[in-house]
Formats: structure tokens, sequence, C-alpha cells
């Protein structure tokens, strides 16, 4: 199936040499930062979350949105939406990896991010996010892999399917509304500190 | 030909859980979280300082009538590797001095004594009762330690993401937004120098009380202002201190409760 993305004319390789390009630049940009620290981002005492972090919430909601597309299909019987929810999950599949890249480079050291699995910690809610995301991850690959096999080969997708795709749906809200709980459960920023946060980023 | 890329994708992906899975299991087992710092460090003369419960007592007035001196500060960081990168934005404190209306800002009545109006204050980890970065931290790199009450930090598990910093209300912690190491004006051999990308901050100067001796912020003090002892210990200097002066404490609002007391 890969081979098909590696066929294409003049216009679409001079899109995927411009983005390679753009992809290339950030990587370099990023080694510097990691071999200087972050204080070249302009992060500092004052603002200690910034663009990265947002990018990150931003990139989240995007990946729930995704279930926006897949919710009519499945939930309301709704057919026409049937050919566009394998779209709708390889969506969920690149925003949350745009998100876990965001991650990446906003932590000060890395390579040491797999001591959040390390030591579980079911304290901090930035353990439950990287539970609720990393579950998304799993669920939108099972499912795409399933569904775009079957359309593939021009039959119905196996029954089991539908119970991981239902639970795909609440799991999608849940990746927003546990990261809105990361921000709201501070004391200190007062802010943030508001019930309606969830609603607000599902919104 | 797709066939095999697509069961090489598959097995690679596989792998990749396989690995996070099954370090997992062992992490969980490993009670190396746990290290008796008391253990390994030779002791003073008179022993290691313990208590129940660790507090400081700051007098603003004692403070302030010895004039506007940095002695704290200056003492501290020389001991702890604390570098000085001479910008705001990089800036690493473990004590410092803060304006009374900042260090208070939610105390603060329109008209207050003019000399306490215009004071200067030290600030540090309150190493509060319910502290918040300890609540937030996904690695568990700080902790509060339980014979104690110190709020500690493991800077070799820390990784970097800032979420104590964001959840201290005090402003307490400070993250090494560049290689601190250049920038130590003196490297103390006997005290950690810490790398980029990590958060630290005061720790009650743990590694001189189990040498029996006082933080290094307490000693350098000439005012005699601040004042370090066990809050669980009814004849404690710092529980007579709070029995005979009116304290505050910063922000108590948010329920931390700080150990940190201003007598003002």
């Amino acid at each position: 199936m890969l081979e098909h993305a590696l066929r294409g004319d003049r216009r679409y390789w001079s899109w995927v040499i411009a983005l390679m390009a753009l992809i290339g630049m950030g990587t370099l940009f990023y080694l510097r930062q990691f071999n200087e620290g972050m204080g070249i981002t302009g992060l500092g005492r004052d603002i200690t979350w910034g663009l990265y972090i947002a990018q990150f919430t931003f990139m989240v909601g995007v990946a729930a949105s995704a279930v926006m597309v897949v919710l009519p299909y499945y939930l309301h019987n709704y057919k026409e939406f049937g050919k566009i929810t394998i779209l709708g999950e390889f969506v969920a599949i690149g925003s949350v990896l745009v998100c876990v890249t965001f991650v990446f480079v906003d932590i000060g050291q890395p390579f040491r991010g797999p001591n959040i699995f390390l030591y579980p910690t079911p304290n901090s809610l930035m353990f439950w996010d990287t539970i609720a995301l990393g579950g998304y991850l799993v669920l939108n690959v099972i499912i795409s892999h399933i569904t775009l096999g079957a359309e593939r080969k021009g039959i119905a997708p196996p029954k089991w399917i539908k119970p991981v795709i239902i639970l795909s749906i609440p799991w999608a809200i849940s990746i927003h509304t546990v990261t809105a709980f990361l921000y709201a459960g501070l004391a200190a920023r007062p802010f943030w500190m508001t019930a309606i946060l969830a609603p607000r980023f599902l919104a | 030909m797709s066939v095999e890329r697509r069961k090489f994708l598959k097995l690679a992906g596989l792998t990749a859980l396989g690995l996070a899975g099954g370090a997992s299991p062992r992490a969980l087992t490993d009670d190396s979280s746990t290290i008796d710092t008391t253990a390994a460090t030779p002791e003073g003369p008179s022993g290691p300082l313990t208590a129940k419960r660790w507090a400081m007592v700051v007098d603003v007035k004692k403070c302030q009538e010895h004039g506007r001196c940095d002695d704290c500060k200056v003492a501290c960081h020389l001991v702890h590797n604390v570098p000085d990168f001479g910008n705001p934005k990089d800036e690493i404190k473990w004590i410092w001095k803060e304006s009374f209306e900042h260090a208070f800002y939610d105390q603060e009545n329109e008209h207050l004594p003019e000399e306490l109006k215009h004071t200067e204050t030290p600030v540090l980890c309150n190493h509060c009762d319910n502290p918040p970065c300890v609540r937030v931290c996904p690695t568990q790199a700080t902790w509060k330690r339980e014979q104690d009450g110190i709020v500690m930090m493991d800077w070799h598990r820390c990784i970097g993401c800032r979420y104590c910093v964001v959840a201290c209300p005090y402003g307490s912690r400070s993250f090494n937004w560049r290689d601190p190491r250049p920038h130590i004006m003196k490297t103390q051999l006997d005290f950690p120098t810490r790398m980029r990308g990590v958060v630290e901050k005061c720790t009650f100067c743990e590694e001189r009380l189990v040498r029996g001796e006082l933080p290094a912020c307490v000693t350098a003090c000439k005012a005699g202002a601040l004042v370090f002892g066990d809050l669980e210990d009814p004849d404690s200097e710092v529980r007579k201190l709070l029995a005979e002066r009116f304290s505050i404490r910063r922000k108590p609002g948010l329920g931390t409760q700080p150990e940190v007391y201003y007598l003002v």
C-alpha cells in the first residue's frame, strides 16, 4: 500500500521536497536547541511553557476532532460519512504524532522521557495524559489498519472492530479533557484554574 | 514487495512496543528510588541534625534593620554551585530577596507601615506540607521526605518538563535554560553541579544537615534573621518565636501549607 505514496507527478514531488526541506530545517534548529539548551527558544523564568505546549494542545484538539468525522457514521448511522472515516483516523494518527513531537522538543532532557513509564505516577496528570494520548494512537492505528485493509480488498471490515471504534469516540473526548485537566488543576495559575476549561477545550 | 514492507512495519512497531513493555515491569519492582542519603555521608562531630518537621522562621524586622544585604543568597548560591548567567530570563535562584509587596501581594493592605512597604525579604522554597510540585511531577523526581518534610529533588531523574515550575505558586523552582557549568563562579567540589534541561531548587541544605551543620543561609545571616528548627518540637526556637510573635506565610489561601514563616 505504501508504494502509492512513492508514485506521483512533478507537482507532487516538488510538494514533498518542499515539506522535507521544512522538516530538515526544523531538525537542524532543534539540534541547535538540543546542544545549547532550551534558553535559545526565548522561554525563561517568566514564560516556562510557550509555543511548544500551545501547539501541543492545539494538535490534541485536531486529533480529537477526527472523531467528529467518525461519529456521524458509527453512532448516528449516517451512511454518507462512511468513506471518509478512514481519513479521519489517519488525521488522528498524524496529529497525535505531531503532539508527541512537540512534547519531545519541549522537555529539557528528552532522552529521559521513558522515565514517565519507568516510574508511573498516578497522582500526576501528565502521566494520565500520556496514557490517554498513547492509547488513542494505538486505537487509531488498529482501526485504520483494519478498515483500510478491508476497503482495499473490497469487503466489509470484521465485526470485532466496531466496539473498538465505538471505544475510540469517548477516548477522543478524553484526550482533550485530560489535557485540559493538566492545566486546570494548578492553584498557582488562577487563569487556568476553572472547571470550564475542559468543555472549553472541546468546544 | 508491498507485503514485505507491511510485515516489516508491523514487526518494527511490535518490537518498539515490546521494548517499552519489557522495561517497565523491571522498573516497578526497582526500589532504588528511596536512596538513603544519610548512609554514605560522613557525620560531623555532633552527628546529623534531625527533626520531625524542618521549618524556617524569617524575622522580617531584623532582616530589614540590618540593611540591604545579600549574604544569604551569596552563601547559598556559592555552596550549591548555582550559576549566574547575568540576565533575569535564565536566572536560577534558590533563595533571593523580594520586595514585601511582591512576596505577599495577596496580603497587602493599602496603608502599611512605611518601613514594611519598602522592605525586602528573603524568599525560598517553602517546603510545603502539601507541595503542588510533588503532586504534578510525572516521574517522582521531586518528593516530600517522610522523615522531616523536606521537599527533595532528583536531578538525575528529572526530564525537564517544567510542570513543577508551572505548579509552584512561589517561583521557587528554576530550570536550567542553558548549560550552567561555565557560569559557576567557583565550583565547590563537595556539591554536585547540574546539567542543562533539569529543574533545581532549595533543599533546606539537607547535605549540611547530615553533617550536623545548619543551612548555609542561616549561618551566613549576620542579623540572625533566619531561624531554622523542628516545628514538631515544642521547645524548639522556631516554635517559641511563632508562639511569641505574629507570623504570616506566603499565599496561604492556596492550601499548600508553606513551612517558611515570616515574623512581621
